[in-house]
């Protein structure tokens, strides 16, 4: 009679139970990961290859399945974000997975958007990602937001075709583009020859040098010197450091050897208005192989890739970018299908294969330590394996500098940007219309900008 | 060999069983357990009769059917929009082309040999692309002259001047910063906008014999049909290697002479269709959309739009679909290309107005899910009723068990104490049955004690057996009939026969028979009997 009774209760409670709903996803019912990302274009493919073979191997075994449902530039997916963040009508729902970075995830954490990612990862795992990229995803509360799985750092992107060309003319050599003196030289003599080269007509050389972030320059560079820049409330535009930034970030496009863009400078190098340029490493892919004239002829050209230039006597420090992924704060069981996600794609063997393909720089030890030289060798395109062995040299000589989150860093390096490329314009203008000297006019700015 | 050993065995099996003595208890629960079996069996057989073990496949069909008819809808509103919106975008751009072309005294026909016209050309009718890309829910839109900026080249037969913005996220509303980029088109007019070039950039579009260009462009050279008679839908495929798949809608540009001078229209990327058109529903988590050129029986998945999760896609390297012969209620598609098979319902799909150019080409829009992913629905819906039948089934014999075991335990422990002689005066069990047994074998077991007194007593039991016999006399002619026939040995089943009287006549007779001859039982009265018989034989 009692088993009877402990077969009866046994079966009650396996019923009641088989009713609940677990923490974990169930192969028998998937639960479905929404994602955004910005690794369009020819990152697209392998971003879309890795998601497909995780829901059709762990995620198929485990029961997830992540949806890419936008795919857009880190500016839009931030704007977006925002929207989501201050519940703007017609903003679209948070996805489960979003690429953000720390600025962005403040905000997110601030509404309650955000799951902490500490639960989801024990110490040991959280010990084989390097630990500078853990701290970066780390907010004011000491907890991990923003999870790295790829990073990237700005480097000299060098079109040697034309380069060569000018060298053989000049013969200003490739190591002159170690220090940013030596770029701001470069970029001078570049516009004097090819100016000369028409002589018929007057300032109608070519610029030589443009940067994606002028702001970076100046962090990075005051840095270098051993000074900041960003304070909480404003930058700090009026010291002898400073002046060496804007010396170098002014006084080359006042004499035509920079261009000055609101795009990416990797526009102007497929159009070869430029030489070479400061961006990140994941922008390697938009420089492509070629260069297209407006007749619409097409010349094939190699790049070279450098690292990051140095101010003379300054220390070796570059710039440490790119976002990460944040989790939505919803249900355990999607939390923890997406940090599943996440590890996977973090795993040396597919974070390599990400890296090799985009640019990215791996952000676990071993795929640093072990897997980089290697990848080399095997890398998609000439200009990745040089991408990849600029990036090695950097990570073994190089510091770097994390930006701050301040709350107003965002609005303090934009407005930076934007007022110093109107009086580079406005200079370069003033120089071709005035026929004054650049060394006159930049003073004149430099007086303009520190009081603006 | 099995069948002639288990037709010994099973016999042999059976007389056992019939022979074995069960208890008051198991015969009791056997009652009730074939009793709960017949009710469970019925019940079994109307839930089968009425279809309740299908209820996962007709939620399957009904939840297609949902879904295939409002994204029917959806789709076909969207592409006949855009159609719309492409017809009149290509109007437009050939009356201010044509204008733009008569101020420089070039005729339409002539656009090819002066490419100096292009970039201004071009220039102006950006604003008007981007314009209508922001209205339109499109992830592009696109121009291309039948011209190249340099004719020299050696590319120049396939290369085509043109624009394409494209707008990176169509689904959302953000009309303060549009997300456009450049894809096609001259650096000098993305400058202008200002707008960023896309990784796929190039100046001009490389055009091939067959495309969507050349396929558009020869349906309206020399044919009379109207413009909204003339626009074609590129199936699914990328513009250049590395581009994000996408449908095309192209319009020729026609000028008031006649003369096709390019085409223009708008992109629906594979990404937006998939944002607009994936199906929703948590159980069916691998349920996806395919609109598909449609081909007899066959659906060209390599040239099909797909909304869905990505992983459940159906060929993505190619491969067709070839629509099977519908069973219960779905039709079944098998892809060439792994051999898998998808369950769903599809329908064709207008994308042209009738007596379109391209009115022959048909299109189909289906909702599919992996076969085996019904099969684990069914199947998962019949477990959890199995399941509760099962549970219900164990509920039953558990109850059937604790319901016989009380039912019969007074009978039970009446019959015990009956055997162990320890039943209590005036004991009631509340079931008359058992409370009328004791009465009874209390009652023999005091004529027992009488008639044991009886034949200890010689003197005493003469007097008793002469005033029985005495007694005889004042029974009534019917009354000593019966008693004769109990003389006899019979009992009072058979006298009730022999008289013709029922039973409860013959109980009558023996109330009183017992009285007048004062005898507490039968068995006394035979005691009598058997005396009596005694002394006749002796005599």
């Amino acid at each position: 009679m009692r088993m009877i009774l402990l077969v009866t209760l046994g079966l009650v409670l396996f019923l009641a139970s088989a009713g609940c709903d677990s923490d974990r996803p169930d192969p028998k019912k998937p639960v479905t990961i929404t994602m955004w990302h910005n690794y369009g274009g020819q990152m697209q493919s392998v971003m879309d290859e890795l998601i497909d073979e995780f829901n059709s191997t762990v995620g198929r075994e485990k029961g997830i399945i992540v949806s890419v449902t936008s795919i857009s530039a880190s500016k839009e997916l931030q704007e977006k974000l925002f929207m989501i963040a201050a519940g703007d009508p017609g903003a679209p729902e948070m996805p489960d997975i979003v690429t953000a970075y720390p600025k962005t995830a403040i905000i997110l954490r601030e509404q309650g958007l955000l799951a902490p990612l500490d639960e989801q990862f024990t110490a040991k795992e959280l010990d084989a990602y390097l630990p500078q990229f853990i701290e970066e995803g780390r907010l004011s509360d000491g907890k991990l937001y923003v999870f790295p799985i790829a990073k990237s750092t700005e480097v000299l992107f060098v079109n040697q075709t034309l380069f060569d060309r000018f060298s053989a003319a000049t013969g200003v050599q490739l190591d002159s583009l170690s220090t940013f003196e030596g770029i701001a030289e470069t970029a001078v003599k570049y516009y004097e020859w090819t100016d000369s080269l028409t002589p018929d007509k007057a300032n109608d050389g070519k610029t030589f040098f443009t940067a994606d972030s002028w702001f970076n320059i100046a962090q990075v560079g005051i840095a270098q010197l051993g000074g900041e820049f960003v304070f909480p409330d404003h930058l700090h535009v009026s010291s002898d450091l400073y002046r060496r930034i804007w010396e170098f970030s002014v006084l080359p496009a006042l004499a035509g050897g920079y261009a000055v863009t609101h795009g990416y400078s990797s526009d102007l190098s497929k159009t070869g208005e430029i030489v070479c340029s400061l961006g990140s490493t994941a922008g390697i892919l938009f420089y492509g192989d070629s260069i297209t004239y407006p007749d619409n002829t097409i010349e094939a050209v190699t790049y070279n890739i450098l690292p990051y230039p140095v101010f003379r006597g300054g220390k070796k420090i570059a710039i440490q970018r790119g976002g990460g992924m944040c989790i939505k704060r919803s249900t355990p069981k999607k939390e923890y299908a997406a940090a599943l996600f996440l590890k996977w794609f973090t795993q040396p063997e597919q974070n390599m294969r990400f890296v090799y393909s985009t640019g990215y720089l791996p952000v676990t030890k071993e795929a640093f330590e072990n897997n980089m030289k290697q990848e080399i060798y095997t890398a998609k395109t000439p200009n990745l394996k040089k991408l990849l062995e600029a990036a090695t040299l950097m990570y073994g000589e190089y510091d770097f500098l994390i930006p701050p989150n301040y709350e107003q860093f965002d609005g303090l390096s934009k407005a930076y940007e934007i007022r110093l490329k109107q009086l580079m314009s406005l200079g370069r203008k003033s120089v071709i219309q005035d026929n004054k000297a650049p060394s006159i006019v930049g003073e004149e700015l430099y007086g303009v900008f520190i009081n603006l | 060999m099995f069948t002639s050993i288990s037709s010994r065995i099973l016999p042999e099996k059976i007389r056992l069983f019939r022979e074995t003595r069960l208890s008051l208890h198991w015969h009791s629960f056997a009652y009730f357990i074939l009793f709960l079996l017949a009710v469970m069996s019925g019940i079994f057989l109307i839930l089968f009769s009425t279809g309740v073990f299908a209820v996962g496949l007709r939620e399957c069909q009904v939840f297609l059917k949902n879904e295939l008819e409002h994204i029917t809808v959806d789709v076909t509103r969207e592409f006949s929009t855009l159609s719309v919106e492409g017809v009149a975008l290509a109007e437009h751009l050939a009356e201010q082309i044509e204008k733009r072309l008569k101020a420089a005294g070039v005729n339409p026909s002539g656009l090819k040999d002066h490419p100096h016209l292009l970039e201004p050309i071009l220039s102006e009718s950006a604003d008007r692309l981007l314009m209508a890309l922001e209205k339109s829910k499109s992830s592009g839109v696109f121009l291309i002259l039948d011209a190249t900026v340099n004719p020299a080249l050696p590319t120049a037969e396939n290369s085509r001047a043109g624009l394409f913005f494209k707008n990176m996220e169509p689904n959302v509303i953000n009309l303060t910063f549009p997300a456009f980029r450049f894809l096609r088109g001259s650096a000098a007019i993305a400058r202008q906008k200002p707008l960023n070039l896309l990784p796929q950039w190039q100046m001009e579009f490389q055009v091939t014999p067959g495309d969507f260009f050349f396929t558009t462009m020869n349906a309206a050279a020399g044919s009379n049909l109207p413009l909204s008679r003339l626009y074609y839908w590129n199936p699914c495929s990328a513009l250049a290697s590395n581009c994000e798949k996408a449908m095309l809608l192209c319009v020729p540009l026609i000028t008031s002479d006649g003369t096709v001078i390019g085409v223009c229209g708008f992109e629906v990327s594979a990404m937006l269709f998939k944002l607009k058109n994936t199906p929703n529903n948590p159980t069916y988590t691998r349920a996806f959309t395919i609109l598909a050129p449609l081909y007899g029986d066959i659906l060209d998945a390599s040239k099909a739009m797909y909304a869905g999760n990505y992983h459940a896609v159906p060929s993505q390297s190619g491969g067709i679909l070839s629509i099977m012969a519908p069973a219960k209620g779905l039709s079944n598609y098998l892809a060439s290309a792994d051999g898998s098979v998808y369950s769903g319902l599809h329908q064709k799909i207008n994308l042209y107005p009738k007596n379109s150019a391209f009115s022959g080409d048909e299109w189909v829009l289906a909702v599919l899910i992996p076969v085996q992913d019904i099969t684990a629905i069914v199947r998962q819906y019949n477990r959890r009723f199995l399941l509760l039948f099962f549970a219900l089934f164990i509920f039953s014999i558990v109850t059937a068990l604790l319901i016989s075991r009380r039912s019969v335990a007074p009978v039970v422990g009446a019959l015990e104490m009956v055997k162990e002689r320890k039943v209590p005066d005036n004991m009631r069990s509340n079931i008359q049955e058992i409370d009328d047994l004791i009465a009874f074998l209390t009652a023999q077991d005091a004529a027992s004690g009488d008639l044991a007194g009886l034949s200890q007593d010689p003197v005493k039991t003469s007097a008793l057996f002469d005033a029985f016999v005495n007694n005889i006399k004042t029974l009534s002619p019917a009354e000593r009939a019966v008693f004769n026939l109990y003389m006899e040995g019979y009992t009072a089943q058979e006298i009730a026969k022999i008289l013709c009287l029922s039973i409860n006549t013959i109980k009558t007779h023996n109330k009183r028979i017992y009285t007048k001859l004062n005898v507490s039982s039968r068995k006394e009265l035979m005691v009598y009997v058997r005396m009596m018989q005694e002394k006749n034989g002796k005599t």
